[in-house]
């Protein structure tokens, strides 16, 4: 029998998936390559580093998708999430543990014909700021903020996929916006 | 019928979800909008708020490249494949209940190393002379292979281990963490919370 892979639920796709179901793999990915990217990337993870996490997300999704129905009262979405979080959190932790080599910041020459307008620097001073402000908060404010403001979760949801309760959400976001706040206050980036 | 609101849920309200009212959960987006115009303390909070979310709405992502789902389906094969010759060259775990479940993979593997070799040696010394060297480099080929093959298998349980002991720090650590933020959101502290407090509050790890 045929399956229509896309018209299936994320529920049934993990189920799918759990049984080595490739063409669920296939839809899996391609629902969920930009809302996970958007996660990664929020949480620190920039250029190749984003794309080798996204990467260790999507094998980890489906090595582990058997795992899913395990977990009971956890949504497909919130379930997905948590494997990307908990990678997150585990690869920034082992970046603490070793030694950082210092990476010496090459001066920027602009090539002929590229020397950016005023406008364009400050923009691009703007962005870099926010940036900075955004990858200072804590973790966990971070990972609330991406969850609650950027993929529009319930708080019940981003509650099950970090695995805490609603009111330490509440707590973290109170948190994460008064912090960006101070850091952007502190920067002089005009709100 | 939305429930109606008053200034000091609305002051909670906005300082968990900001300035967009459609992720207020229980509130209706045209009763709050109404609530703003009829009252000043209610706008000026919004206002407030509003510029915080436009630097947050500032905060642009780019687009993930294709690519890396290809690369990642490459990488579940490649896995896929590995363990299937794994499974294939696997010695088989002896049934013998928990004795054998007790002895550490290392351990078992050096076991399993001194027996090749064993049968190597007791084989090496019947064959006749003229074989000797066929039978030789074969069987040393086995073994540096099965070695391989057991060395790849310990090396795939000591990451598959420590991977799931990180995970079992982070969930306790969450437990914690949760704990700190229920204490956070009870004490209802305001803006100016003294600095090493907020360190507090914030640290990681």
């Amino acid at each position: 029998m045929q399956h229509d892979f896309t018209q299936m639920s994320d529920e049934d796709l993990l189920k799918a998936m759990a049984q080595d179901s490739h063409e669920a793999f296939d839809v899996f990915a391609e629902r969920y390559l930009q809302p996970l990217n958007r996660l990664v990337y929020r949480m620190g993870f920039k250029d190749s580093d984003c794309e080798d996490m996204l990467q260790d997300v999507l094998v980890q999704v489906w090595n582990k998708a058997e795992m899913w129905r395990a977990q009971e009262g956890i949504s497909a979405r919130a379930w997905i999430y948590r494997v990307a979080t908990n990678l997150c959190i585990d690869m920034h932790r082992k970046q603490k543990r070793q030694p950082v080599n210092e990476a010496v910041d090459a001066e920027v020459i602009p090539l002929k014909g590229t020397e950016r307008s005023d406008a364009q620097a400050e923009r691009s001073e703007r962005r870099e700021h926010i940036d900075k402000a955004m990858d200072g908060l804590p973790e966990r404010s971070r990972m609330a903020i991406n969850l609650v403001y950027y993929e529009e979760m319930s708080n019940k949801e981003a509650a099950e996929t970090m695995g805490v309760s609603v009111k330490a959400i509440e707590g973290l976001l109170v948190r994460g916006r008064k912090m960006l706040k101070k850091a952007l206050k502190r920067n002089e980036v005009s709100l | 019928m939305s429930k109606k609101i008053a200034i000091k849920d609305f002051e909670k309200q906005i300082a968990i979800y900001g300035s967009n009212f459609h992720l207020w959960e229980g509130y209706d987006a045209d009763m709050l909008r109404d609530f703003i115009t009829e009252n000043d303390d209610a706008l000026s909070l919004y206002l407030d708020a509003q510029e915080l979310d436009g630097v947050l709405d500032d905060y642009i992502v780019p687009k993930a490249n294709p690519e890396i789902i290809v690369a990642a389906k490459a990488q579940i094969m490649r896995e896929a494949k590995a363990q299937e010759q794994i499974d294939v060259i696997k010695p088989q775990k002896p049934h013998s209940g928990a004795l054998w479940g007790l002895v550490p993979k290392p351990v078992y593997a050096m076991a399993c190393m001194l027996c090749v070799l064993a049968v190597f040696v007791a084989f090496n010394i019947d064959t006749p002379q003229d074989e000797a060297g066929k039978d030789q480099s074969f069987q040393l080929a086995a073994m540096d292979a099965l070695i391989d093959d057991l060395e790849e298998l310990e090396r795939q349980d000591s990451e598959q281990q420590e991977m799931m002991i990180a995970f079992a720090e982070i969930e306790k650590e969450q437990e914690i963490d949760n704990l700190i933020d229920n204490l956070y959101l009870d004490t209802d502290v305001g803006e100016d919370l003294p600095d090493d407090l907020w360190e507090y509050f914030n640290q990681e790890g």
